[in-house]
C-alpha cells in the first residue's frame, strides 16, 4: 500500500506544484522541490519510527488522498462563528483562503493579518524566514548519535501547502481581540488531502490569543496542519486548537514553537473524534527564562484513535513547563499520549510538570501513557504523573444515591475530569467556548455509551 | 396504625459470596427515629447500602417494603427521587465536581423525576445559605469541591447540609457522628432534629450513646453478626453503654 500511496503523493505533488501558493518564486519552487524530495526519502509514517509507535499510520496511509480540487463551487456549510465578542475570523474552505467568509476586522497598527498566499504573492521574502527548511523540525536524539530524523508529514506539508492563516506582530503590540482561523472541509467522493500552513509570529513584548478549529471533516479527508510559530522576548501566545468534531476524517496537527527569553505560549489542543488524529506539540524554550504550557482534552469514540505527542525541549536556564492532558475514550476507540520533556545541559533551573491521565468507559477502549523525560543536567525539578482508569464506581454511586440519573452522574463525572484542563485557558471568550465544546462532545460520547 | 414507612423482612445480602446480612427483620414508621448499634463490622453500612442501592451486594432473601414500594427492585436514583437518603459513613470526595452544583443539579433531578418545577438558582442559592447558618457552615462549602480536601468533621456536615436540602422521607444516617468534635456533634445533632416530622422516618446508625443524648430515638436496635439480636427503647442504648456487646458477640 505504501507504494501506492506514495505515487498518490507524486501525482498530487506533480498536479498542483504550478498552482500553489508562491509558484513561480525561484526560492519557493526550490523549498517545495527540496521539501518534497526530503518526504520521499523519510518515506510515509510507519509504526517502525519510535514516535510514531502509536500513531494512526493504517488510517493515514491505508488510502490515497488526491489534492484537494484548487477551485470549483465553493458552497460549502461555513459554521457561523464560534467566539462570542469581538474577534479576527479567517475561514479556509478546502484548504484556501475564503475572503467571503472571512472577516479580518481591523487588526491594530503593528499587526499583519494574511494568509500564506497572499504574503507569498506580495512579499515573498517575508515568508522564507517563516516557514524555514524543511529539514527543521529535525531532532537530536539522546543518545547523542544525531541522528538527524526529520518530519516526513511537515515535509510533505512544505511541499503541498496550498494555504494558511499569518499572523505577524510587531514588538511591544496587543492584539486585544483573539483571532478566530476556522478550517472547513467540503463532502468529497474520493479522498482528498488538505496540507495547511500557519504561520505566527510575535516581536518581543507581543501578545496574542489564537483559535485554530476544524469545523469537522467527512469521511475521506484528510487534514494535514502545520503552524510555525515564532514568541519574541518577553511576548505571550496562547494557542487553541480545536476539532469541532470530525466524523470519520484524519486529521494530522503538527504545532511547532520557538521561544525566546522570558516568552511564553500556552497551548491548548482538544481532539474530538470517531475518526483519527495524530496532534502534535513540539515547543523548543530556546532562552532563558521561557514558560511552556501544553494542555489538551482527547475524546474519541466508536473505532476512533487519538494520538497526541509533545515534546518540549528546554535549551536554557530557568524555562519552565507544564502540560495537563485528560482523555475519555469509548467504545473500542484507543488514545495514546507520548509526553517528552527534555533537559539539555544548559538548562539549569528549569522546572517541568507533566500530568496525564486517562478514563476508559468501555471495556473495548484503550489508552496508552508514555511520559518521557530526559535530563542532562542536574539541578532541575521535573515531574510526571499518569494513569487509566474507569470512572470511580463509588463517586457514580454517591452521585445516584442524591438523585442523579446514571447518565447524569457520568456526565458530571466527566466534566469534572475535563474541565480542569480548559480552565488554564486564560482568554475569557475563548475559555466560554471550549468549555461549551468539550460538554457538547462529552455529550456526544456519553450517547455513544449508554 | 397504617403500615410503617420502611418494612424488613428476612433480609439476607451476600458480598463477594460472603453472607454479611443474615436474615434482618426491622420496621420503621413515619416520625420515629430509630437507632441502629452494633459492634465493628456486623453489617451496619451493608444494610444502608443495600437499602440505598449500591452495586455489589446480592440480596438472596427477603424484602424490603417502602411507602408500599419494592425498595430493591428500584435503581439508587428512583430511591433518592421517592425520598430515601443515605449518609454515607465514608462520604466521597469528587473533585471538579462544585458542591452548589451538586445539590442543585441533586435536587432538581429529584423534583423533575417527581414531576415538580425546577428550582432556579436564587432560590436555591437563598435556601442554601439559610441551612449553611443553620449548621455553623462557612457559605464558602458551596463553592468548593464536594467533598474534597474537607475534614472528616467537614464531610460529615455536608452530607446533614445536603440532607437538609433535599428533604428526604427516609434518612439512613451511617455514623453520621464519627470523627465529630463536641461543638460539630451539637450541631449536627440539631440539624437532625430539625428534620424530625411526623412525615419523616430516621435511622441513625452510631456506635455512641453521646449523639442519643442529643437526638433521642424511639427505638433503639442492636445489629449483631447480620442480624438484628435485640430491639427495645433508649434504656437499651444506656445498657450498651455499660455492658458492651459482649452478651452478642457470636460464642
Ligand atoms: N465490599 C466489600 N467487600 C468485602 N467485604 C465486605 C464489603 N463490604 C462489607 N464487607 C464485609 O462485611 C462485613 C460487614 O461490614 P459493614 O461495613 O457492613 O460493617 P459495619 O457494621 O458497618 O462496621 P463498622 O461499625 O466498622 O462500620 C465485614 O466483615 C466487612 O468486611
Ligand atoms: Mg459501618
Amino acid at each position: 500500500m505504501t507504494d501506492a500511496w506514495l505515487a498518490g503523493q507524486r501525482t498530487a505533488f506533480a498536479a498542483c506544484r504550478d498552482t500553489l501558493p508562491g509558484s513561480g518564486t525561484p526560492w519557493v519552487d526550490a523549498l517545495r522541490a527540496e521539501a518534497f524530495r526530503q518526504f520521499e526519502e523519510d518515506g510515509p509514517p510507519t509504526a517502525r519510527i519510535e514516535e510514531w509507535r502509536s500513531g494512526p499510520t493504517a488510517a493515514l496511509t491505508g488510502q490515497v488522498f488526491a489534492p484537494a480540487a484548487p477551485d470549483g463551487a465553493r458552497a460549502a456549510a461555513v459554521p457561523a462563528p464560534y467566539l462570542e465578542g469581538p474577534r479576527h475570523r479567517l475561514v479556509f474552505v478546502d484548504g484556501r483562503f475564503s475572503r467571503g467568509h472571512s472577516d479580518a476586522g481591523e487588526p491594530p497598527k503593528g499587526v499583519r493579518l494574511t494568509t500564506l498566499g497572499a504574503l507569498l504573492a506580495e512579499n515573498p521574502q517575508a515568508a522564507r524566514d517563516l516557514i524555514g527548511d524543511p529539514d527543521a523540525f529535525a531532532e537530536e536524539r539522546l543518545s547523542r548519535v544525531t541522528d538527524r530524523r526529520p518530519q516526513a508529514l511537515v515535509a510533505l506539508n512544505t511541499a503541498l501547502a496550498s494555504d494558511g492563516a499569518v499572523l505577524l506582530i510587531e514588538d511591544g503590540v496587543a492584539l486585544a481581540h483573539p483571532l478566530e482561523v476556522v478550517h472547513v472541509t467540503r463532502e468529497t467522493e474520493e479522498p482528498r488531502a488538505h496540507h495547511l500552513r500557519t504561520l505566527i509570529a510575535l516581536g518581543a513584548g507581543a501578545r496574542a490569543h489564537v483559535v485554530e478549529i476544524h469545523a469537522g471533516g467527512s469521511a475521506g479527508v484528510w487534514t494535514n496542519h502545520v503552524t510555525d510559530i515564532a514568541v519574541g522576548a518577553g511576548a505571550r501566545l496562547e494557542h487553541v486548537r480545536a476539532d469541532a468534531g470530525s466524523a470519520t476524517a484524519v486529521h494530522v496537527n503538527v504545532a511547532h514553537a520557538r521561544l525566546r527569553a522570558g516568552a511564553a505560549y500556552a497551548g491548548f489542543v482538544l481532539a474530538a473524534t470517531s475518526g483519527a488524529v495524530r496532534a502534535e506539540t513540539r515547543l523548543a524554550l530556546e532562552e532563558p527564562g521561557a514558560d511552556g504550557e501544553v494542555n489538551g482534552v482527547c475524546l474519541a469514540k466508536g473505532t476512533g484513535h487519538i494520538d497526541a505527542l509533545t515534546r518540549l525541549d528546554h535549551h536554557a536556564r530557568e524555562g519552565t513547563s507544564r502540560q495537563l492532558w485528560r482523555g475519555i475514550f469509548a467504545d473500542t476507540a484507543r488514545g495514546a499520549f507520548q509526553g517528552r520533556i527534555r533537559v539539555l545541559p544548559d538548562a539549569s533551573g528549569t522546572n517541568a510538570a507533566l500530568d496525564n491521565r486517562n478514563l476508559l468507559l468501555n471495556a473495548g477502549a484503550r489508552a496508552e501513557s508514555k511520559p518521557e523525560l530526559e535530563i542532562l543536567t542536574d539541578d532541575v525539578a521535573c515531574s510526571h504523573a499518569s494513569a487509566t482508569g474507569e470512572l470511580d464506581a463509588d463517586a457514580l454511586f454517591y452521585l445516584r444515591s442524591r438523585g442523579l440519573s446514571e447518565r447524569l452522574a457520568r456526565a458530571l463525572l466527566m466534566e469534572a475530569f475535563t474541565g480542569a484542563v480548559a480552565d488554564r485557558i486564560a482568554h475569557e471568550g475563548v475559555r466560554d467556548f471550549i468549555r461549551r465544546l468539550v460538554d457538547e462532545r462529552l455529550h456526544a460520547l456519553g450517547s455513544a455509551t449508554s | 396504625m397504617s403500615e410503617p414507612l420502611l418494612t424488613i423482612r428476612n433480609l439476607r445480602a451476600s458480598v463477594d459470596d460472603k453472607e454479611v446480612l443474615k436474615g434482618i427483620d426491622l420496621s420503621v414508621a413515619a416520625g420515629e427515629v430509630a437507632a441502629i448499634m452494633g459492634p465493628n463490622g456486623s453489617g451496619k453500612s451493608t444494610l444502608s447500602n443495600v437499602l440505598a442501592g449500591r452495586d455489589g451486594y446480592e440480596v438472596t432473601d427477603g424484602e424490603v417494603r417502602y411507602d408500599g414500594q419494592d425498595l430493591l427492585a428500584m435503581e439508587p436514583e428512583e430511591r433518592a427521587a421517592t425520598g430515601v437518603f443515605m449518609a454515607f459513613q465514608y462520604p466521597v470526595e469528587i473533585p471538579g465536581v462544585v458542591n452548589a452544583t451538586f445539590t442543585r443539579t441533586a435536587l432538581n433531578a429529584q423534583r423533575k423525576a417527581r414531576d415538580e418545577s425546577a428550582i432556579d438558582a436564587i432560590d436555591f442559592l437563598k435556601r442554601a445559605r439559610a441551612t449553611l447558618a443553620r449548621l455553623e457552615m462557612d457559605e464558602d462549602f458551596l463553592r468548593r469541591d464536594v467533598n474534597a480536601g474537607f475534614s472528616g468533621g467537614e464531610k460529615k456536615r455536608n452530607e446533614i447540609f445536603q440532607m437538609a436540602m433535599l428533604e428526604p422521607r427516609l434518612a439512613i444516617l451511617d455514623e453520621t457522628d464519627s470523627g465529630l468534635d463536641i461543638d460539630a456533634l451539637r450541631i449536627v445533632a440539631t440539624g437532625v432534629n430539625a428534620m424530625r416530622n411526623p412525615e419523616r422516618a430516621l435511622v441513625v446508625i452510631t456506635h455512641y450513646q453521646r449523639l442519643l443524648e442529643y437526638v433521642v430515638p424511639d427505638s433503639v436496635h442492636v445489629l449483631a453478626d447480620g442480624r438484628i439480636a435485640r430491639s427495645g427503647d433508649r434504656e437499651l442504648a444506656l445498657e450498651l453503654e455499660r455492658a458492651g456487646y459482649a452478651a452478642f458477640q457470636p460464642a
